[in-house]
């Protein structure tokens, strides 16, 4: 009964859809899972560089400094820190955004550019 | 489209085309090298092997990973359908079940399976066919409520129709009921059925966390940083918590007064719940507002530590709260936290002070309690309760129970580098309750176990540790008889009578009732919780109540000093329960849950004492005033009792039977008042005791004479005595009144004190001889 099963005609339709599930999988697995890697990874460096919290508590204390008399002070000195700490964490942030892209719009092309290749230089 | 995919999988597995594929993809990568400087080439080929490396990410990142055709259920028609692709090509191309099981040998999966079962595979001819190892997996799957068929389930169901035929896993005490539990159990903790998706996640603190968040003073005084210490130690995921895990997150999610109370005895996972917490707030994989949290948690001795009175308690508390207001990512844990509301001793009630901080937003509490402490210090205070979300934690079922005590020894495991099987494990569960039980519950009572088995297997040497180590290791700690007997022992079980009436005369329905008893006990017949066997002794004194039970310590516990003996005429007071408890019964079982608990003159204790053995006689359970549960399981309970002996007396003298009036005494002692009609009918058996005969008298005047003789022969001094002189003592000693006693007494009076008298003239020397005779009515030793 088992073996039956290889003799069924379906087997041949598997081949004729293999380029179109190529093609799904190229675009919907590769790219998604990559889309889901990147996004996974922007999480992991802002957290990594702790840039939701500093944003968050940006008009707080530094280092939870409630005491008498210090609360302003650190309210102040905690913005002049989170800022330089927050810009040099956007900058990193973005530039790897960027890559990100860029590696992105590069596999997004790469077959139509395989395409264009053989059309317009190998022909 | 499964069904394609797994006729292309099927395709590109075949031994022929995996080698083209390989030569194909080197071949074509060497072309495109040597051919590098030939551009027309290269842009020919170079979306060839494109082509070629996407059709190597797709069979294995796509084919490898699809799911099966349909999922398992009732009415499938073909199994094959729901098995998975990989295990569906191995059972499609071998052409028997023998090198189907060979091949499913090499997963990860099955080796755990039968590392977990000690069970090596011996290729064994059995007439099992492919179909019937299909049916059985489906069913096996069922059970588990799996959704597909995989090689481990496919294994698993040769291996039980291999053992129907061959009995080899059933003789080694492995059932189906086993191998099911233990495939539920690989299949969770390898995912079979789960679509296996990575994703990166970020652990930890940021690099700049310190600058914002998680401490000041106060905190750091009195808690410590339990996300990081969570975070340090392998994650251990919650098995069977997934109702309580949540409604905790569905509290601590609210906006308002999201505080939590874990109830629960101890060592059931209330902090277990509370790591979970920790580790998924830390991913960020909760709501919004509860996760990148860090969790502190209070260091209760410290938190108490130098408090005088309730002001100083609350003025810390206060302060501490007010800080913790504006912490904005900790989530506070309140190990006992009814020391706070008046619990723990220290009485000080400190609700008051905090329900201003409980209520705000700013701050979210999680206490654990135990079920008494909650009842008893935060049920009542209605204003605090709403605070409060309660989740109860409740005690594992066994499987679910076995399966936390797995996952945990598959960390020990590791860090042990030990070898623990399945059946050790299942040991564990089993005898736990019978190993130091405080009354902590499951899995923490099987874990504290497991960790005592492996630290004494690794003083021995011993790796693989087995169920034989369990049983030995609580048993050389506990007393317990866990390995089956021996010949020697059970020639000494099957004749228990004859050697316990060496030390009793008469009383054959006592000395039988006991020695059934522990028959029953030793041959795997004993009631789950029950103790082992519970006797009411009925008698007049000097009949030999209390001897038959030191005649049972001596003669099976290896000692009469094995028996916990208490003299019940010493709890007669309003104080007497503490006075039970206080006195170390508990520890005494908690050491010897082994033993035998003779409690002499029983209708003596009050009656408070009597309801408190109520509980013990019925559930084998008793709760001492530290909310400990001691079990009893393992204990013989003997209650000796003087009441009703006017009765039985006067019933002996009319001649009478004494097992015809049991039933009659039984009434006239529940109509008295002397033991309410419960407690009498939660004894296993009232035995009523006869009085002694003068013939018996004369029986217990050799005993006595030669427990004489016993001890003066330890000075080499031998001493003989003829049937006249027991006949003697017999004669001028017996009385129905006092029984054995009086004819202890008379020999001491006579025959010894004489010979203490000769001993310290020294007319008796080492190694004389001496008789004793009877003249002029009286005995003499010469």
């Amino acid at each position: 009964m088992i073996r039956a099963y290889r003799k069924l005609n379906v087997q041949m339709l598997a081949f004729v859809y293999y380029p179109f599930y190529l093609i799904v999988f190229w675009y919907k697995d590769v790219l998604g899972g990559l889309l889901d890697f990147f996004i996974d990874l922007n999480r992991y460096v802002a957290s990594l560089l702790s840039l939701q919290l500093l944003i968050k508590t940006f008009f707080k204390p530094l280092k939870n400094e409630y005491r008498q008399g210090l609360v302003l002070f650190s309210i102040i000195f905690g913005m002049f820190i989170k800022s330089i700490l927050i810009s040099i964490s956007l900058f990193l942030v973005f530039f790897l955004l960027l890559i990100e892209f860029l590696i992105g719009v590069f596999l997004l092309l790469l077959p139509a550019a395989l395409v264009a290749l053989i059309l317009y230089k190998g022909l | 489209m499964n069904n394609n995919y797994y006729f292309l999988h099927y395709f590109f597995d075949n031994p022929v085309i995996r080698w083209l594929r390989v030569f194909i993809f080197f071949g074509i990568g060497l072309i495109v090298y040597f051919n590098l400087k030939n551009p027309i080439f290269i842009i020919h080929l170079l979306p060839v092997y494109f082509v070629l490396i996407l059709q190597e990410f797709f069979i294995h990142f796509k084919l490898e990973n699809s799911s099966p055709y349909k999922k398992i259920s009732d009415n499938v028609l073909h199994v094959i359908e729901c098995t998975d692709f990989k295990t569906r090509i191995v059972l499609e191309r071998k052409k028997t079940i023998l090198e189907v099981i060979v091949v499913l040998l090499g997963e990860a999966e099955i080796r755990y399976f039968n590392k977990l079962l000690q069970y090596s595979y011996k290729k064994t001819e059995a007439n099992i066919t492919e179909e019937q190892v299909l049916q059985k997996a489906a069913e096996l799957v069922l059970t588990v409520e799996g959704s597909y068929i995989h090689g481990i389930d496919v294994y698993a169901s040769y291996l039980l129709l291999l053992d129907s035929q061959t009995k080899t896993l059933f003789e080694n005490g492995i059932d189906e009921k086993d191998i099911v539990t233990m495939l539920s159990w690989v299949r969770k903790q390898y995912g079979v059925d789960r679509n296996k998706h990575y994703h990166l996640r970020f652990t930890g603190s940021g690099a700049f966390d310190f600058f914002v968040f998680g401490w000041n003073q106060q905190l750091l005084q009195y808690a410590y940083n339990f996300t990081r210490e969570i975070l340090s130690r392998p994650i251990i995921s919650p098995i069977g918590r997934e109702k309580e895990y949540d409604l905790l997150v569905t509290a601590l999610s609210k906006n308002h007064s999201s505080n939590v109370l874990l109830v629960g005895p101890a060592g059931v996972g209330k902090t277990a719940l509370i790591a979970e917490f920790a580790l998924d707030s830390d991913m960020g994989v909760l709501p919004k507002n509860i996760s990148n949290k860090i969790v502190f948690k209070f260091y209760s001795e410290r938190l108490l530590a130098g408090v005088e009175n309730q002001g100083d308690l609350e003025a810390r508390f206060v302060e501490l709260f007010s800080e913790l207001a504006h912490t904005g990512n900790v989530v506070v844990y309140i190990p006992n936290i009814e020391n706070i509301f008046g619990g723990g001793g220290l009485n000080m009630d400190i609700s008051g002070a905090l329900i201003e901080y409980l209520k705000s937003s700013k701050i979210k509490i999680i206490g654990s309690t135990t079920e008494d402490a909650f009842n008893t210090y935060i049920y009542q205070k209605q204003e605090i309760k709403e605070l409060f979300d309660v989740v109860e934690v409740i005690e594992p079922d066994e499987e679910t129970a076995l399966f936390m005590v797995l996952e945990k020894s598959k960390d020990l495991e590791r860090v042990n580098r030990v070898s623990i099987s399945y059946k050790a494990l299942k040991e564990i569960c089993n005898l736990s309750d019978s190993y130091e039980n405080d009354g902590t519950a499951m899995p923490g009572r099987g874990v504290r176990l497991l960790e005592d088995v492996i630290a004494n297997s690794k003083n021995h040497g011993v790796k693989n540790i087995t169920e034989e180590e369990v049983r030995s290791f609580v048993g050389e700690k506990t007393n317990l008889l866990l390995d089956r007997p021996n010949d020697k022992e059970s020639e000494k079980l099957l004749d228990l009578e004859n050697e316990i009436h060496k030390r009793v005369i008469s009383q054959d329905e006592a000395v039988s009732a006991i020695s059934n008893a522990m028959r029953r006990v030793r041959s795997g017949m004993k009631n789950e919780g029950k103790p082992i066997a519970s006797f009411l002794f009925l008698g007049p004194t000097g009949v030999g109540k209390t001897q038959t039970a030191k005649a049972l310590a001596a003669t099976y516990f290896g000692d009469e000093k094995a028996m916990i003996r208490f003299d019940m005429s010493e709890y007669q007071n309003d104080d007497a329960i503490n006075q039970l408890l206080g006195e170390g019964v508990v520890d005494k079982i908690l050491h010897s849950p082994f033993s035998l608990i003779l409690l002499d003159e029983f209708e003596k204790a009050s009656k408070g004492v009597h309801d408190l053995f109520l509980q013990v006689l019925d559930e084998a359970r008793l709760t001492d005033h530290l909310g400990r549960v001691i079990s009893f399981n393992n204990a013989i309970i003997i209650a000796t009792s003087n009441a009703g002996s006017e009765f039985i007396r006067e019933k002996y003298k009319e001649g009478v039977v004494v097992d015809d009036i049991k039933n009659e005494l039984i009434e006239k002692i529940q109509q008295s008042g002397i033991y309410k009609p419960e407690l009498i009918n939660r004894f296993d058996d009232v035995i009523v005791f006869r009085p002694l005969s003068e013939k018996d008298a004369i029986s217990v005047a050799k005993l006595f004479l030669q427990e004489s003789i016993d001890k003066i022969s330890e000075q080499q001094i031998t001493l003989a005595y003829g049937d006249d002189v027991t006949e003697f003592i017999a004669k001028n000693s017996y009385s129905t009144e006092f029984g054995a006693r009086n004819v202890r007494r008379f020999i001491e009076q006579t025959v010894e004190n004489q010979l203490s008298k000769l001993l310290l003239s020294n007319s008796l020397q080492k190694g004389a001889s001496a008789v004793i005779r009877v003249e002029n009515n009286s005995l003499v030793i010469r």
